[in-house]
């Protein structure tokens, strides 16, 4: 598998892998951008990648905007060990600097979706297994949550209110853990 | 006719969401609790308590800060749901670690030290320790010690580990010692030696894996204290100053992955290393440019910086005022703006 051979690691860095999402669209993807997900990387090295990576379970819509999401995020992941590595290069360190800045408007601005869209990103971003993309999307949904009523939160998510005065209670009781 | 639902999440996927909700609002997650039936039953799980506690405890919250303003400790409350906390006026603020604040009396012998819960203002005096330090420093920690997982560690038992120069004088020659008491014994342990002379300085030490960092010799060397086996080691170069040519601002710190880190203050950059145990040497990290990130027309140049225990903040106390750093966002918060001179202890 990987030599410690630079050329080997260029090799490496820049083998392709196609992704095959549920409506049969296919993107190739570099192997840096791919293996920020946990599932994918397995798969890589189980090597069952050979005639793409059929992903039944995200679209292509959705598919696209985790591509594009790994894409920024495996850049940002190389540039922070290049800044370990070369410690006597003043500017390159601000430039990364920079580059981290630039992340977190990425961040914000990728998560400017609709509550849909919101939604099928956290569940492709569990079943890829990529963990900074279901923090940052689940982080979304519980920051739209704080400072809400549950009759508020009822109406932003549609959920029906199923909870008797009796179960309610209950509950009550059963949170308290929280306040001690 | 209200559109479909979406398709709705899986209660796993839910959970992830409740996990995240504030920790120093629990009104909040009884309110998500009381949405319907699913909702509730994830909140009420008994181990839902454990993961929320343990998830969000990755950074515990910071309540406050001590200052001293004008030779008077000043606590400084850094967050809405901190209890008013009284002054400690007079006694010095040596440590503060997992609630727990190491104080050292005033108007006594200079080993006097007291343990003291902000929040219960429960006070425990320790024995006198029997030894004179010429320069000292020490700290307070759970009786886990490094060992324990301070997110979830409900050790009602604690240690305070007490370094110092075994000298009358402060001639920055005396050889270091240093004493270790337990709650649980109720009693300081005989002392134990390390030879290079060197003075202690005043800044709080850092806990990191199962030893604690004290910055010594005027900030031009580390001490390690391994909790485990006891015994000292000195780290000796500090990284190579990279902007300008004078320094007084750097402290000892824990990085993420339990080893060793300074953070030094060099005009207006914050610069961060890591000590690279295999290769025995400090690697840059990360630069944060202050200028940018502080308030137009405030103070630039830090009078002192501060890296509570395990909150993932830097304290950067200026003459215009306190500022917290969060090192993961880099979102700088002003604190507290006083216009006077502050130090952190």
């Amino acid at each position: 598998m990987a030599s410690a051979g630079s050329g080997d690691e260029k090799a490496a860095a820049a083998a392709m892998i196609t992704l095959i999402s549920s409506d049969n669209e296919k993107f190739e993807v570099t192997e840096a951008t791919a293996t920020l997900s946990q599932t994918i990387r397995h798969m890589i090295e189980d090597g069952c990648t050979d005639g793409g990576v059929p992903l039944p379970n995200v679209t292509s819509k959705i598919l696209a905007r985790v591509i594009e999401y790994c894409k920024k995020h495996a850049t940002a992941a190389a540039g922070e060990e290049g800044s370990s590595s070369s410690f006597s290069d003043a500017a390159f360190l601000e430039v990364d600097r920079a580059f981290l800045e630039e992340l977190e408007e990425f961040d914000d601005a990728f998560l400017e979706v609709d509550r849909a869209t919101l939604f099928d990103l956290i569940l492709a971003a569990n079943y890829l297994d990529i963990k900074g993309l279901l923090n940052l999307t689940c982080q979304k949904v519980a920051d739209s949550v704080k400072g809400k009523t549950p009759e508020q939160i009822r109406e932003m998510y549609n959920i029906v209110n199923d909870l008797t005065p009796e179960e309610e209670a209950e509950i009550r009781r059963e949170t308290q853990w929280a306040f001690e | 006719m209200p559109p479909p639902p979406k398709p709705a999440l899986v209660d796993d996927l839910v959970e992830e969401i409740l996990l995240r909700l504030p920790p120093d609002d629990p009104a909040q997650l009884l309110r998500a609790a009381l949405v319907c039936k699913r909702w509730g039953r994830i909140v009420s799980d008994a181990g839902f308590g454990r993961r929320f506690r343990s998830f969000q405890h990755r950074s515990p919250p910071m309540l406050g800060c001590f200052c001293k303003v004008g030779g008077r400790n000043r606590f400084v409350p850094t967050s809405s749901s901190c209890p008013r906390i009284a002054d400690h006026r007079g006694d010095r603020v040596l440590d503060a670690r997992q609630g727990r604040v190491l104080v050292k009396l005033n108007c006594s012998r200079q080993c006097d030290l007291a343990i003291w819960d902000p929040i219960t203002g429960e006070r425990r005096n320790l024995p006198t320790l029997q030894r004179f330090a010429g320069t000292y420093n020490a700290s307070v920690l759970c009786a886990g010690g490094g060992t324990c997982d301070r997110h979830s560690c409900h050790c009602k038992q604690f240690l305070v580990v007490f370094i110092g120069t075994d000298d009358d004088y402060t001639d920055y020659t005396g050889r270091i010692f240093s004493c270790v008491y337990s709650s649980d014994t109720g009693a300081w342990s005989e002392p134990a030696f390390v030879h290079p002379p060197s003075c202690i300085d005043p800044v709080p030490g850092a806990l990191s894996g199962n030893a604690l960092y004290y910055q010594i010799q005027m900030g031009n060397k580390i001490l390690k204290y391994d909790l485990g086996s006891k015994a000292f080691s000195v780290i000796h170069h500090l990284p190579p100053l990279r902007y300008g040519d004078y320094c007084k601002h750097i402290a000892p710190m824990a990085t993420e992955d339990g080893g060793l880190g300074v953070v030094r203050v060099e005009r207006t950059r914050l610069l961060l290393w890591s000590w690279n145990t295999g290769q025995a040497r400090w690697v840059e990290s990360r630069t944060i440019r202050l200028r940018k990130r502080l308030p137009a027309g405030f103070c630039l140049v830090p009078d002192f910086l501060a890296i509570p225990d395990g909150t993932g903040v830097f304290l950067l106390v200026t003459a215009d005022g306190i500022f917290s750093i969060d090192l993961k966002t880099l979102k700088l918060r002003d604190m507290f703006v006083y216009f006077a001179f502050f130090y952190v202890f």
